[in-house]
């Protein structure tokens, strides 16, 4: 059920003693822009790293440990175009942990929004810089990762100059380095009076003790949001294209594809089992051909961004197989668009997809997902979607797969 | 059949040993819809010289074998288990580790069927010459993806530091030279000597009929009896002592900052599957006490630059060994490496300052055991292979709450002998 405690902040409960635990998840949503991801990646770590009450990491680790080991976790995430600072904490539940109280937890979650460690001007007065140079360092060394690497200069050439899509939701290295205190003050001041707020709490809770206790908190009222958060860009008219040499063993190919099918579009299922098939999971063409017949990769896998309006692929291959490699790509999506499609491969594909869906039933992180994207984007999701995948034929996955445009190529190679 | 009633959770574990070996337990989870199975042969990439079934002489075979084995496993002459999977309903896969080699399942439906399959495709093998070509260019492209990341060769660094003379200095997957060697002939050597029923362990948690189950299961192993019951395997460790532990070690590969290790090799040897599980708790507890976030070495070393958020510590124990790692990204190796040995050094001082905070940091590992009780995958495969014989999960709660403070300070004495330790650092390569 959701409930509106003022304008602009929901409150959605989902009761089950299904779980061992109880989650409580708060999530501020606003527009991304080319600025505020930086600094507001550095606040979601100072919220969860101190308090007034818990003035550092040390003081409030103490406390959930003595919360049975309850987790907090704080960090920022982009939905479409939306900016997301997301603050989750887990808990054990009573009847398991007979100290643990939910209004402790729901304390504790208000103590970390509306009471942040600060002295006058300052959030964080004595460790913000040093927060804020760990997080750039940290991002730094994501790029360590070179399958990480590869795909973030694919995005960087695939989306249109001045995209906010270019610049990452936790901000980069760079930016996040010259984050300063009073942007983060007003950057915290800003969420708590302006972003669509969604609070969702899933477990075995009593949702009236839980709705009288979210009311108590000092919430604004604010205006609407925009729930269009699809992100949409024009189509580059030649395919761009980029490469670099480093010391490495392995070298990537990646490719990025427009396909402007979004999240609950009519044909988004199609898209989905399209993506099942092209080359998402082992049942896929991909799979089945790059790396189990042609012996190519260990990884070559699409991915699909339906708030973003975008697939991408990604391999691991040699150097001197880019060609036959990317040709080989190449033909799998020209036979599902040319309507080739097995129809033994395409059952297994769906098969697959919903089998996926009814796992993750049991997975207590999938129910507040799907809670707050709904939310998020005003849309009703379906109750069960099982019908809508199986009920995909091959013509639909052969005319959504015509959608389809490649835009961006990169090439990491060895040096 | 047995059962054990845990009834703090209202939860029976069902164990069976069937009549050629093989081991069973089976975790009913109510209101759950899925089903997890896995099921776990005691053989991995450390068990590379042995006495194959049916012969009388030590064979060392290629490096890499048993992943070898493991992913071909999947194949069959005229289809692939993974399909049979697929028209199921179900996900699959499998990994393998020093110690075991393990096939998954996932689903909700057809669960008996599936069960069928997993048990199946194991107990089937099938190797081929073309099946073995193919796939030494697939793991030869997951070793250089491997090759390539640097928290991996800071890890696999340092465990060959600890055991340089030993298989565990070898990469689990081998090298692209050692499984060139790989052959038809060779997997089946492995295969029949370490698959035998005895040495599998099958645990299934979820949605399941006990009596559906066992059934299966019954029915799936009328085929495969027993063989012989005892497998001779090289000895694992040739320096009980740990004399043979190098101090220091380093590499330069494309990292933007210097990442650095240091892991503690352990020599104690457990014959009670209860004794080794406390043990291995005490010194996960005791880790804790001194370098998790509540403690006021983690907050100091954050202050100083010396760690950052990278900054973790574990504690792995397989069959015949065990350490414990910590590590971080940081501009000063050496001063990490530094900070880290000194609080090793003086462990016992620091628990003495953490005295009170030991109910604490129980609880809360005590509560993140419970709260991985929501995932039947980290209810199984916590226990998936034969190490703590047949303890589980549940057994691991009662058993955290009753370690006392004192059992962490024995464990300090066990597990902390300075010519034990190691330190690896990955370091950018020179502009």
């Amino acid at each position: 059920m959701q409930i509106e405690l003022v304008k602009g902040v929901h409150l959605t409960i989902i009761p089950t003693t299904k779980y061992t635990t109880t989650k409580i998840l708060v999530n501020f949503a606003t527009k991304q822009t080319l600025t505020n991801s930086s600094v507001r990646n550095v606040l979601v770590n100072l919220l969860v790293n101190a308090t007034a009450n818990y003035p550092n990491q040390t003081i409030l680790a103490r406390k959930l440990a003595t919360m049975y080991g309850a987790e907090l976790d704080g960090y920022v995430t982009r939905v479409g175009t939306s900016h997301n600072v997301r603050l989750i904490l887990s808990f054990v539940n009573q009847h398991l942990a007979p100290q643990m109280r939910i209004n402790d937890a729901l304390k504790l979650m208000r103590e970390l929004i509306f009471n942040p460690l600060r002295d006058q001007d300052e959030l964080s007065p004595q460790s913000w810089q040093l927060q804020r140079d760990n997080i750039a360092a940290t991002l730094s060394s994501w790029e360590d990762d070179k399958q990480y690497l590869a795909a973030k200069r694919l995005l960087n050439l695939y989306f249109t100059k001045g995209s906010v899509m270019k610049m990452p939701s936790t901000g980069t290295a760079e930016t996040v380095a010259k984050v300063l205190n009073p942007e983060i003050v007003r950057a915290y001041q800003n969420m708590l009076a302006k972003d669509q707020v969604e609070i969702i709490i899933e477990g075995d809770v009593n949702a009236d003790q839980v709705e009288r206790a979210l009311r108590q908190w000092p919430w604004k009222a604010r205006s609407s949001f925009e729930t269009d958060i699809f992100y949409r860009q024009p189509a580059w008219s030649n395919v761009q294209i980029g490469s670099h040499q480093i010391d490495i063993q392995q070298a990537k190919l990646d490719l990025a594809y427009s396909f402007p099918v979004y999240f609950m579009d009519s044909d988004y299922y199609p898209a989905l089992v399209m993506n099942g098939l092209f080359g998402a999971g082992p049942y896929s063409l991909l799979f089945k051909n790059v790396r189990e017949k042609a012996s190519l990769a260990y990884y070559a896998s699409t991915g699909y961004r339906p708030f973003a309006g975008y697939l991408f692929v990604q391999s691991g291959i040699n150097s001197q197989d880019r060609q036959r490699t990317q040709q080989l790509i190449g033909d799998q999506l020209k036979a599902i668009q040319d309507g080739q499609i097995n129809i033994n491969d395409l059952e297994q594909v769906k098969k697959n997809l919903v089998n996926g869906y009814l796992v993750s039933q049991d997975n207590p992180n999938y129910l507040l997902e799907r809670v707050l994207i709904s939310n998020l984007t005003d849309l009703n999701l379906p109750a069960n979607p099982v019908e809508l995948i199986q009920s995909v034929d091959q013509h639909q996955v052969s005319d959504v797969a015509q959608k389809l445009k490649l835009q961006a190529e990169y090439f990491l190679d060895r040096r | 059949m047995e059962k054990k009633f845990y009834s703090q959770f209202n939860q029976p574990v069902y164990h069976d040993r069937l009549s050629n070996g093989l081991d069973v337990v089976l975790i009913p989870r109510r209101g759950f819809q899925k089903v997890y199975g896995i099921l776990t042969s005691n053989y991995g990439s450390v068990d590379n010289q042995f006495i194959p079934l049916g012969s009388q002489e030590m064979v060392q075979v290629p490096d890499g074998i048993a992943h070898f084995l493991e992913h071909k496993l999947f194949e069959k002459k005229n289809h692939d288990a993974f399909d049979l999977f697929g028209e199921l309903g179900a996900d699959s896969n499998a990994f393998t580790s020093y110690t075991q080699t393990s096939y998954q399942f996932s689903t909700t439906q057809n669960i008996q069927k599936n069960l069928a399959t997993l048990l199946d495709f194991v107990q089937t093998p099938y190797f081929s010459a073309t099946g073995v070509a193919k796939e030494q260019g697939i793991i030869g492209q997951e070793i250089r993806m491997y090759n390539d990341n640097p928290d991996s060769r800071l890890y696999t660094g340092a465990l060959a530091n600890l055991y340089p003379n030993d298989p565990i200095s070898v990469d689990i997957a081998g090298t692209e030279s050692s499984i060139a060697q790989i052959t038809p002939a060779l997997l089946m050597q492995c295969y029949q000597t370490f698959y035998q029923p005895f040495n599998l362990r099958l645990v299934i948690v979820g949605n399941i009929d006990i009596a559906e189950t066992m059934t299966t299961v019954y029915e799936s192993q009328k085929e495969h009896a027993a063989i012989i019951l005892s497998i001779h395997r090289a000895q694992l460790i040739s320096d009980e002592q740990g004399a043979d532990v190098v101090a220091t070690g380093n590499l330069r590969m494309a990292v933007q900052r210097p990442k650095a290790m240091v892991a503690i090799r352990g020599l104690q040897q457990f014959t009670d599957d209860r004794e080794r599980l406390r043990y291995k708790l005490a010194c996960e507890l005791m880790l804790e006490m001194i370098f998790d976030d509540t403690t006021s070495n983690y907050l100091r070393l954050y202050n100083r630059h010396v760690i950052d958020d990278s900054f973790g510590f574990s504690f792995e124990m397989e069959r015949g060994f065990h350490f414990a790692t910590i590590s971080s990204d940081t501009d000063d190796p050496q001063r990490f490496i530094g900070e880290i040995e000194d609080i090793l050094q003086s462990a016992t001082d620091h628990l003495d300052v953490m005295k009170n905070e030991f109910i604490a940091t129980k609880r809360g590992a005590i509560g993140r055991v419970i709260m991985s009780l929501n995932s039947p995958e980290a209810i199984a495969n916590r226990y998936s292979s034969a190490l703590f014989g047949n303890l589980n999960v549940f057994d691991e709660i009662n058993l955290l709450q009753s370690i006392q403070l004192d059992d962490l300070y024995q464990a300090c004495q066990q597990i902390i002998q300075p010519h034990c330790w190691t330190n690896f650092v990955i370091e950018p390569l020179k502009m």
